[in-house]
């Protein structure tokens, strides 16, 4: 569970909520044509730039926001190094044996029991993580387009409340509810791309990054293995994909 | 100098069968070199092979980096490494007549060897051995005890613990042994398919 997403999700829409509740009547800030235009318009152009599969696998790389546990480097290395060290002083075969928390190290071990081509491996692992990649970058899409369609939403549903507004002006005293309600929807767009789709394309890109460097040592370190390399070279190595602070502690 | 307490360790390293060029002789225990001035040996044609394939284990790190900013380059280094190593492995055979060498089915590790010798050795012997690895051909210079040798029908088995070799030498033999092993797997695994 990535605690941060949820707070910060939390935090931001409940701050909002708290300044619109001191400020007066909180139903005063629903409206539901307004939300029907935003919601319903912005789900709905988003749609036509993608395909319907993309925008509800979509969904599905969003909640990775909210239930992702990133690997931790300097586990991984470590783990790396005792592997290694089990390849070199008791055969290949032995690592059949170890306990392997990761599924993807997993995969590339059991992969590397069986015997197959230290180059073989490295494409399909490689693959795989392209396909990760492309996977998470149509999710950070959608998203990013849900973050650009709301404000221009918003934007068209405030016209159409001016334009209203102004072929109803016979009664002054309607124009301040009528433009109250047609600014709705530049605050429910704004809200909607500022404190959820940007923040949460941004969270999924960090997520998808940190994927990409501990699967990137994953398959450096199958093939460390299969090399017989020396444990402490294959932490060097691998120290070398992880940024300084959050290396493992022998190098 | 490794001594017999360091067998049970050593003896953890795994064992493969291999086939190499093994050249071994008998030496007095006077003629054994101290372990230190063994290390720091200078390097002659012999130990090249294994001394290259050390360095280019040891620049591993640098040469990741490089492939990632700069693959081009990377691919290149690559390159010039491929032509060092031809040119190292061309000196080894040329000067130590290889071509001339009879290859030995051995029982190989990081810690000893077994193999089938023409004329019995007696236990506790220590030999200077020369061994060359295929298919890199590195070459590496260790002396050893004699741990045992028993009457076989094609000979005299007889199996070698090692007691002295240039780290970097037992690195890049490790390193051979988990290959072969894979090789081996590799192997089993297209018959066992076909």
């Amino acid at each position: 569970m990535d605690i941060a997403t949820l707070v910060g999700l939390l935090g931001g829409l409940g701050i909002i909520g708290a300044s619109i509740a001191m400020g007066g009547d909180f139903m005063l800030f629903v409206n539901v044509p307004s939300i029907l235009i935003v919601f319903g318009g912005t789900f709905m152009v988003t749609l036509m730039r993608i395909t319907l599969g993309d925008f509800f696998r979509s969904f599905g790389v969003a909640a990775k926001a909210f239930f992702n546990k990133p690997d931790d480097p300097a586990k991984l290395i470590e783990e790396a190094v005792r592997l290694a060290d089990v390849a070199r002083k008791n055969g290949l075969l032995a690592l059949e044996n170890e306990t392997v928390e990761n599924p993807f190290l997993q995969k590339g071990i059991t992969m590397c029991v069986d015997g197959h081509d230290p180059a073989l491996i490295r494409k399909m692992l490689t693959e795989e993580i392209n396909q990760a990649i492309t996977r998470h970058e149509v999710g950070q899409d959608m998203w990013k387009s849900i973050g650009d369609m709301a404000p221009a939403m918003g934007m068209i549903g405030t016209l159409i409340g001016l334009v209203q507004m102004l072929a109803n002006m016979s009664d002054p005293a309607s124009i301040g509810p009528a433009m109250a309600v047609a600014l709705l929807t530049t605050l429910y767009g704004a809200v909607i791309a500022n404190a959820f789709a940007i923040p949460l394309a941004d969270k999924l890109a960090l997520i998808s990054g940190y994927e990409k460097i501990s699967k990137s040592l994953i398959i450096e370190t199958i093939n460390g293995i299969q090399e017989g390399m020396n444990p402490k070279v294959l932490e060097t190595l691998l120290n070398a994909y992880v940024p300084e602070k959050k290396r493992s502690a022998g190098d | 100098m490794e001594t017999s307490e360091q067998l049970p360790e050593r003896r953890r390293f795994f064992r493969v069968e291999d086939e190499i060029v093994l050249v071994y002789r008998p030496i007095a225990p006077d003629d054994m070199p101290p372990a230190e001035a063994f290390q720091n040996q200078l390097v002659d044609h012999f130990s090249l092979n294994s001394t290259l394939a050390y360095l280019t284990q040891e620049s591993q790190a640098q040469l990741r980096r490089i492939e990632r900013e700069n693959p081009a380059v990377a691919d290149y280094l690559k390159t010039l490494d491929r032509k060092i190593e031809v040119l190292a492995q061309a000196v080894m055979i040329s000067h130590n007549h290889l071509a001339d060498q009879p290859t030995h089915t051995v029982n190989l590790s990081a810690a000893g060897i077994a193999f089938t010798a023409d004329q019995p050795l007696a236990e506790g012997d220590l030999l200077e051995l020369k061994m060359v690895l295929p298919p890199s051909l590195v070459g590496i210079v260790t002396f050893g005890r004699v741990v045992y040798c028993t009457r076989q029908p094609e000979g005299w088995r007889v199996g070698v613990d090692f007691l002295s070799m240039r780290e970097q030498d037992r690195e890049v033999l490790i390193r051979h042994v988990v290959k072969r092993q894979l090789t081996l797997i590799r192997a089993r695994k297209h018959s066992s398919e076909g």
